[in-house]
Parts: C-alpha cells; sequence; structure tokens
C-alpha cells in the first residue's frame, strides 16, 4: 500500500516535472517565434523606409532635372520607373538575401563592433540552420539561442582584445559554424547511420552542440567573472575602511 | 609628546618557493569528500579492469585519465597571471603614496624651527631690533597650510586606494583558495588512482600478464603524469596565495606609516599654534588643518583618540615650558622619525617583494610548461565520454 502510494507520489513528481520542461520549452519557443516573427518585421520596415528614401529622392530628383535640362519625353518618362523598380528590386534582394556560409566574416584583427554582434549574428544564422537539422538536435540549438540572447547583452562593452573575447570569436565564429556545416555535408541517407560501430553523424552533431552549448555557459560565467569580483571587492573594502574591529569587540 | 611610542614597521619576510610535497594538504579536504572521491577511483578501476586491452573502448577510458583534472589546473593557471600582477603593481603603486610622503617632507622641512634661527625669544627680540623674526616664521605656516592640507588629503585617497588593493587581494585569495581546494580534490584523485591501478596491475600480473602490462603503460603513466602536473599547479597557486598574503601586510604597514604621518604632522603643527601664542601672544589660525581630528574618516579613530589626548598634553608642555621651541622641534622629529620608519620600511620591504616576484615569476614559467603538455593532451583526446571525475561545485 505504502509502496504504491510512494510510486504514485514519485510518478506525480516525474510528471510534474516533465509538465515544467514541457511548458518551458513551449514557452521558449513561443519566445522564439515572436523573435522570428519581430525580425522580420523589422526587416520588412527596413526594406520600406529604404524604398520610400528612395521613391522621394528619385522622383524630385527626375523632376529637378526636367526644369533644369528641360523636359526628356519620353525616355524620361520610360526612365524614372525603370529606374525606381531597379532600386527597388535590389534593396529586396539585399534585404532577403539568403545568408551566408558563417555567421560573420571574420576579421584577422578582432573589432569591438564585431564582437557585441556575434551573439545575435550566430543567433540568426543558427536559426537560418534548423531546418537543415535533425529534430532531435532543435532541444539543444533551442538552449544555445537562449543562451546567446544572455550574451548578447554581456559582450556589448567587451574589449576584443581580451583572451575571452578571442575564445568567444573561435566559439562563435568559427567552431560552432564548422560543426553544423560539417554535418551539413554528409548525404541525407547517411546521417542516421552509425560509423564503424560509433555514433551515427547525428548524434555527433548533438554530442557537439552540447559541448559548445555547455562553452557558451562557461563564457557566460567568465565575462560576468570580473563584475562578480568588482562587486565583491568594493564590498570588502567597505568593510575595512568602516569596519575595522566589529570582530574583535 | 615625548614619550609617544616609536613607529615601528615590519617587512615582511619574503614569500619561498614552495615545494610540491609542502604544498599537499594545505587545504584539508573532510572524510566525506575523501570517501566520495576513492569511491569514483574503484568504480573507474574496476570498469576499466573490465575492458579488452587494447580495445578503443579500454583506450578511450585510459585517455580520460590524461586529461583529468584539466579544468581545475587551467582555471588556478588563469589567476596566476593576476596573482603575479598585483605584487608587481604593488611595487609601482608605493610610489604614489611615496611620492606625496616626499612632498609632504619638504614642505614640513621648510618649516622646521631648526631650521630657522629661532632660540628664545626674549633673546632675539634684544638682538634684532627692527622686524620680528619669529613673527615671520609662524606666519610661514598660515601660508603653508593649505599646501600641507592638500598632501594629506592625497594621503588619504592613497590610504583608501591601499585599503582597496588589500580589499581586492582578500576577493583573490578567497578564490585562490577555492581554487586550491578543486586542485587537493584531484589530487587525492590523482593518488588514489596511482596507489589503485599499481594494486591492481599487480594482481593481474600473473593471471593476465597482457593486461597489467596495458594498465602500467597506459592507464599509469597518464596518472602518474597528471599527478605530477596537479602538483607542480598546486605549488604555484600556494605561493600566489602566499605572494598576495605579502602585498596585504605590506599595505597594512603602509597604512600604518600614512596615518603616522598625517597624525604627526597634524600635531606638530597643532603644537605650533599653541607655541606661537606662548612665544608671541600670536593667534595663529590653522583651522584647515586643526580641524582634522573632527573628521574621522580621514583618519582611523585611534589616530584620532591619541591627536585628541596630544593636544592636552602639548599644550600643558608649551604652556609650562621655559623653552616653548624645545616642544615644537621634538614635534617635527617626530615627523622626521616616521618618514625615516617608512623609507626604510619601504626600502626593505621593495627587497622581499622583489624577491617574492622573481621566485614566483620562475615557479609561474616553469608551470606554464605543464599546463601547455596537458593542453596539448586534451586536443589529443575528443570530448566523448563523459569525464568521471569531474568536480561539482
Amino acid at each position: 500500500m505504502a509502496r504504491r502510494r510512494r510510486r504514485q507520489a514519485e510518478e506525480g513528481a516525474q510528471g510534474s516535472e516533465l509538465v515544467r520542461r514541457y511548458s518551458t520549452e513551449v514557452a521558449y519557443r513561443s519566445k522564439r517565434r515572436r523573435k522570428e516573427r519581430r525580425k522580420l518585421l523589422k526587416r520588412f520596415l527596413r526594406a520600406g523606409l529604404l524604398m520610400m528614401f528612395v521613391t522621394f529622392i528619385v522622383i524630385p530628383s527626375m523632376i529637378a532635372g526636367g526644369f533644369l535640362f528641360g523636359p526628356r519625353g519620353v525616355e524620361g518618362l520610360v526612365a524614372a520607373p525603370l529606374l525606381l523598380f531597379l532600386s527597388y528590386a535590389g534593396i529586396l534582394y539585399w534585404t532577403f538575401k539568403r545568408r551566408p556560409e558563417l555567421p560573420v566574416a571574420l576579421s584577422a584583427l578582432p573589432k569591438a563592433s564585431e564582437i557585441a554582434q556575434l551573439p545575435a549574428q550566430t543567433d540568426d544564422w543558427l536559426d537560418q540552420q534548423r531546418t537543415f537539422l535533425p529534430y532531435a538536435a532543435q532541444t539543444k540549438l533551442d538552449s544555445i539561442g537562449q543562451r546567446l540572447d544572455e550574451l548578447a547583452l554581456q559582450v556589448q562593452k567587451l574589449d576584443p582584445n581580451q583572451p575571452v573575447a578571442l575564445d568567444l570569436r573561435r566559439l562563435l565564429g568559427e567552431e560552432l559554424p564548422e560543426l553544423v556545416n560539417a554535418y551539413r555535408k554528409v548525404p541525407a541517407g547517411l546521417q542516421t547511420k552509425p560509423l564503424h560501430d560509433g555514433p551515427s553523424p547525428e548524434r555527433r552533431l548533438i554530442e557537439g552542440l552540447a559541448t559548445i552549448d555547455e562553452q557558451i555557459g562557461h563564457m557566460h560565467e567568465r565575462l560576468a567573472a570580473e563584475d562578480l569580483h568588482a562587486l565583491a571587492t568594493h564590498q570588502r573594502y567597505l568593510d575595512l575602511k568602516y569596519k575595522r574591529d566589529d570582530e574583535l569587540k | 609628546m615625548a614619550d609617544e611610542p616609536k613607529l615601528v614597521l615590519n617587512p615582511p619576510e619574503p614569500v619561498p618557493v614552495v615545494s610540491a610535497e609542502k604544498a599537499v594538504g594545505l587545504v584539508p579536504l573532510d572524510d566525506g569528500q575523501k570517501t566520495e572521491l576513492t569511491a569514483r577511483v574503484d568504480k573507474f578501476i574496476s570498469e576499466l579492469v573490465s575492458l579488452r586491452p587494447g580495445s578503443p573502448e579500454f583506450g578511450k577510458r585510459a585517455e580520460l585519465l590524461m586529461r583529468m583534472g584539466q579544468r581545475e589546473i587551467a582555471e588556478a593557471a588563469g589567476q596566476s597571471n593576476r596573482f603575479l600582477d598585483r605584487p608587481v603593481r604593488a611595487i609601482a603603486k608605493e610610489s604614489s603614496v611615496g611620492a606625496d610622503l616626499t612632498e609632504l617632507r619638504r614642505t614640513v622641512e621648510a618649516l622646521d624651527p631648526g631650521r630657522h634661527s629661532l632660540s628664545t625669544p626674549k633673546k632675539l627680540l634684544g638682538i634684532v631690533p627692527f622686524g620680528n623674526k619669529v613673527k615671520d616664521y609662524f606666519e610661514s605656516y598660515t601660508s603653508a597650510q593649505s599646501h600641507i592640507a592638500a598632501i594629506l588629503q592625497k594621503l588619504a585617497v592613497g590610504k583608501d586606494e591601499l585599503l582597496k588593493d588589500n580589499a581586492a587581494v582578500d576577493v583573490e585569495r578567497q578564490a585562490l583558495w577555492a581554487a586550491m581546494k578543486r586542485l587537493e580534490q584531484m589530487i587525492h584523485v590523482s593518488k588514489a588512482l596511482d596507489a589503485g591501478l599499481e594494486q591492481k596491475a599487480l594482481e593481474l600480473e600473473s593471471l593476465e600478464p597482457e593486461k597489467a602490462k596495458a594498465l602500467r603503460e597506459t592507464a599509469l603513466f597518464y596518472a602518474r603524469q597528471r599527478s605530477t602536473d596537479l602538483l607542480t599547479q598546486m605549488a604555484v597557486t600556494v605561493q600566489g596565495y602566499l605572494a598576495l598574503d605579502l602585498v596585504k601586510k605590506n599595505n597594512v604597514e603602509l597604512i600604518k606609516g600614512v596615518d603616522r604621518a598625517s597624525t604627526t604632522t597634524v600635531s606638530a603643527l597643532r603644537t605650533a599654534v599653541t607655541v606661537a601664542q606662548a612665544m608671541t601672544n600670536q593667534k595663529l589660525v590653522l583651522g584647515q588643518i586643526t580641524a582634522l581630528n573632527t573628521t574621522t574618516s580621514n583618519i582611523i579613530e585611534s589616530t584620532a583618540e591619541l591627536l585628541k589626548t596630544q593636544t592636552a598634553a602639548i599644550h600643558q608642555q608649551a604652556a609650562s615650558s621655559t623653552v616653548p621651541v624645545e616642544t615644537l622641534k621634538k614635534a617635527f622629529e617626530n615627523i622626521y622619525q616616521t618618514m625615516d620608519a617608512i623609507d626604510n620600511f619601504k626600502s626593505q620591504a621593495l627587497v622581499s617583494m622583489k624577491t617574492t616576484v622573481d621566485a614566483l615569476s620562475n615557479e609561474v614559467e616553469k608551470s606554464r610548461g605543464y599546463i601547455a603538455r596537458a593542453e596539448g593532451a586534451a586536443q589529443l583526446t575528443s570530448g566523448e565520454a563523459a569525464d568521471p571525475f569531474r568536480l561539482t561545485d
């Protein structure tokens, strides 16, 4: 009786754990969807603004040109819409064109702006890779995405020459893309097949993503270390300065 | 005034090179931890022995030993730059307080009654009928006071810097202590592995000589190598830990010196106020400086207390003394004595610090070789199997 009750309680606990995990996952997924929508909206907005800008430049300058150098007749009438149409096409192409193979083109010497944008760019790039990666890897990708969000805030003022910045660059800019690209090169039929009795490429991808996920977590801690130290030091300083012999009294 | 205790600043002894054997056991592990770690080692050995030597699985398990404690070493080594940096900076830093002290000395020397031909006031007035030399002398205090007050303020800021430095040292030492604890755990693991594998190899010698050989040549070999690496890193970390203590002690002594220099200066100026009153009936207003005992934030409590009691004594002495200038001279001597004590301390402490830094950088350099090897080994092994000796916080 007691055993059954205990088992029921255990099952209940497991169930609620599952529910909890599931609900956080659902929350994260919906958050991600919202983020994607926001990103798309931003892109549309940018394209729209650019198009408006071009329109306001091209049409008045055509009219001004007509006044200054005399009307152009039919040629002008054709050239104006053609120019507009071409610039619209250009803007749309640059806004929605497919992203490059790597999240960022890394320069030989790291720049501050590059590091500041690295997490967000990697996140974008990883989102585009999702469709090519197995379903089993999605939770890991979610986790990496979440960590990248946190990291994005931390790297804003990071000195690009610090070792941690270089490590971050290597991890996000080289090692992660290399892993994903290497997996994508494996023919679809072989992705789930164990290699030499070892793990399958899919398994290896997931393990690799797990390692990277963990490493990003370490970076997060390393980046916070300085601030944590600064706070601890200042509190200790206040102690040393104003609380001299309280412990002895 | 005269019976004020002589200031003695003790430069701490330099930190010697810590041998690996001595470094172990500094951070004690509790029995619970030891049993848990030993149990993990036993499990690992029995798993390893159950595998066929020469199989990739056996190789993989044995290679785990190659990167055993890698994170702990990297973590502790990461701090080595910081603890090496701090004593070096400390040597440079003293100069900022040092410059202020030198300036204070220069300013104070200009006011020294010994340098002005002040004998007893009556006689002087009798010889020199024109002008009033004593009056002029005391007037120079008024013009010097804002300069002295500024220096004292700067010294107070310098003192705060030293305190901040010590706070940072405390925090760093705490982090180092934690790192040392983890290293100690890994050393315990590596020693247990060494003993366990050795024994296992002996047991298997007659039954399965192949396996015994494989155990000795791979697992035991790696475990011993890592033992050395861990011990080397531990020794360096302990040395850094002690060096940081040296920085802290130095700063504490220097703070004492700065405090005393400020007190003796203020005290001398107060004496001047009283002596001026006694000798020339001149009211010397040194408000900027004599108010210092009320702002206790600048001066530690005990110093403020000392000042308060001294003020009464000076008053009495100067009033009762037939030669009030002597009291003033003594007050200046106190300042000089303090400054000399600080200078003496600084030159001795500098030697101590240099010896420590040299010894430490040597050891850090040596340990870097080991770390490079450890990192190379880590790159050889891929991160497939989970590290069985991974420490949890």
